[in-house]
């Protein structure tokens, strides 16, 4: 039996490593290398969230927000669930979260949500962009994961988190 | 033939369609439609939105299409190092409604991708170094003349490398963080910051751990050493508790800072460095040249800019902004909930006079969190540490009225007791009788 197929978006700011946490999710591999994605890429990965429960994940690789309204909207549609990415070292990009929240659920008001604050590798366990963005999460009220795609800190985590929220909604 | 031809131009400029049934099945496409579609299923049994990985979710989409003839568009799809713009258009035949396209867009996609990436580079850039200038500005916590007046020297120091600069203030007043502030505020993200405790290492081995030695300097120098002065090359060194420096590296350190070359131990060569000095104490320097204990000409070299970090107790109402500091730094630590202090914990903490200055207030507040897990911090749950007032009080310059102190003391011990007078004499050191005696000689019921 073919595996059902859910798309998922990973969205923020540009340079916050969304292609990066889906290049260590799919490939396990890292690129410190920043090249930014125009347009999208979508990657497959086959998951289990559920014994018996294949899922063949579309994920979207969403070029970054860098001014409000340059994301086609067309992205967001059809999608199961989104990643909101934002880097913890990049203060600007956390308090960016909100928008691009408010821009996909314009589109998309059903669809789970789960936050990623990465490059933690990078930020101290005491640096302000780690409190801002729990602040924030919380003040969402969305499940949350401090993530480096570098070395792979809560990755899979995270995009099991949301993978299970595509199957058993709230 | 037209088929044909058809299919031969859309191969030379890359590109694909597909024509859909109203049963969002493939009907027809362009042998390119392939390099779109799932390699494990069949094009012609699997619905569309089953197919091309991009359609997966967008069946309410296509029948938008069919049913309203409008045109929706995917723009740059990336696939295989080539960029496609996905148009899914309505088809004026009632089997095939719908038409699907690739267009082969990758030289336009190159060309922005060359335009955004420096734009993005920088933006990134740009935001990375307000954030780090923000972050380090906001560990500079408070809102009082005192801090103000802090904060404002920093900002105008951070820009100078050059010059050393001298940090002096009470013990716990936070010039390792002033320390750190100067530096994050201007340096780069890799530029290194060094900091050593001058009195945490004896002579010998100080002088070694500052300049550096080479290999055979002395007994156990089995190879060449770098020592921390090389090591905040490009960033800032932190000289903590420098009143402890022996006088010979005194000497050794005046002829670095005028010079900025120095040798390592046993070495011939002369190194350069650029660093920003930055050294604190606790002690009165001044009176420490005067007892011969600090080289006068270091002295001057370092109080080029003096800064004076207050105490805590000069710092007004920033106690209660660094107590919540702590109170979400410990809350994030100790994954707890406290919400604040109550009115009450705000005013035990603003009667104390912190000899201990903010080290002494993240402590208290971190020992109040250790046993509480929620709501507010009362008072009760600080706990603070005994003061001897006797040793801090000094007759003003301006003189004082004996009485009225006295009067303001027996009223403030009973109502830190909250009436009871055996706890009030206990604060006062005084027995009950006595404090009844003067309580009736001020008229305090």
């Amino acid at each position: 039996m073919s595996p059902i197929k859910k798309k998922i978006c990973l969205l923020g700011d540009v340079g916050v490593g969304k292609t990066s946490l889906i290049r260590r999710y799919v490939e396990n591999i890292f690129d410190d290398s920043y090249l930014t994605t125009i347009g999208v890429k979508v990657s497959q990965k086959t998951i289990s969230p559920k014994e018996g429960k294949d899922v063949l994940l579309m994920i979207w690789d969403v070029e970054g927000f860098n001014k409000p309204g340059t994301v086609s909207p067309n992205y967001f549609i059809g999608a199961a669930g989104a990643m909101v990415v934002c880097d913890l070292s990049r203060g600007e990009s956390i308090e960016n979260l909100k928008d691009v929240i408010r821009d996909f659920r314009r589109i998309n008001t059903q669809a789970g949500l789960v936050l990623a604050g990465n490059k933690a590798d990078l930020v101290g366990s005491t640096h302000p962009g780690r409190l801002l963005f729990r602040e924030t999460a919380r003040s969402l009220e969305l499940p949350f994961f401090e993530t480096s795609a570098l070395n792979g800190q809560n990755v899979a985590a995270c995009f099991e988190t949301l993978s299970r929220k595509l199957i058993e909604p709230s | 033939m037209t088929d044909l031809l058809c299919n031969s131009l859309l191969a030379q400029i890359q590109s694909a369609y597909a024509l859909v049934t109203p049963a969002l099945m493939i009907e027809k496409h362009s042998p390119l439609f392939n390099n779109f579609c799932l390699e494990a299923e069949d094009p012609r049994t699997t619905p569309v939105c089953d197919l091309v990985p991009e359609f997966v979710g967008l069946e309410n989409t296509f029948r938008e299409v069919l049913k309203k003839g409008k045109t929706f568009d995917l723009p740059l799809i990336n696939k295989a190092g080539n960029s496609y713009h996905c148009l899914v258009s309505p088809y004026d035949n009632p089997e095939t409604p719908i038409l699907v396209t690739f267009y082969n867009r990758t030289e336009f996609a190159n060309l922005k991708q060359e335009i955004l990436q420096r734009e993005n580079e920088i933006r990134i850039l740009k935001a990375r170094l307000t954030a780090q200038s923000r972050n380090a500005a906001s560990n500079l916590i408070g809102k009082s003349p005192a801090l103000q007046k802090i904060k404002l020297m920093v900002e105008r120091l951070s820009g100078i490398k050059a010059t050393a600069i001298l940090l002096q203030g009470e013990t716990g007043t936070g010039k390792s963080t002033v320390a750190r502030v100067l530096h994050y505020a201007s340096a780069a993200e890799k530029d290194p910051f060094i900091e050593i405790n001058c009195a945490a290492l004896p002579e010998t081995l100080l002088e070694s751990e500052l300049f550096g030695a080479v290999k055979g300097a002395y007994t156990n120098a089995l190879q060449d050493r770098t020592g921390l002065i090389e090591a905040a090359d490009g960033g800032s060194l932190f000289l903590d508790e420098i009143s402890e420096l022996p006088l010979a590296l005194q000497a050794k350190l005046l002829s670095f800072l005028e010079t900025r070359r120095f040798r390592p131990l046993g070495s011939n060569r002369e190194k350069s460095v650029d660093i920003r000095l930055i050294a604190a104490t606790n002690k009165d320097l001044e009176k420490e040249v005067e007892k011969g204990a600090f080289r006068e000409d270091l002295f001057f070299r370092l109080n080029i800019v003096p800064l004076h970090l207050p105490a805590l107790r000069e710092m007004d109402e920033d106690v209660i902004l660094l107590a919540e500091h702590f109170i979400r730094h410990f809350n994030l630590q100790f994954n707890k909930r406290i919400k604040g202090l109550s009115p009450a914990a705000k005013k035990k903490l603003l009667k104390h006079s912190w000899p201990g200055n903010v080290r002494e207030l993240s402590n208290c507040m971190e020992q109040a969190m250790i046993f509480k897990d929620h709501g507010w911090l009362e008072a009760e749950d600080i706990a603070l540490r005994r003061t001897e007032p006797e040793a801090n009080i000094s007759l003003p310059a301006t003189g004082l009225n004996l009485e009225t102190l006295e009067r303001n003391l027996l009223l403030e011990a009973l109502e830190r007791a909250g009436g009871n007078k055996t706890q009030a004499a206990r604060l006062l050191g005084l027995t009950r009788d006595t404090l009844r005696y003067r309580l009736e000689k001020h008229g305090i019921a």
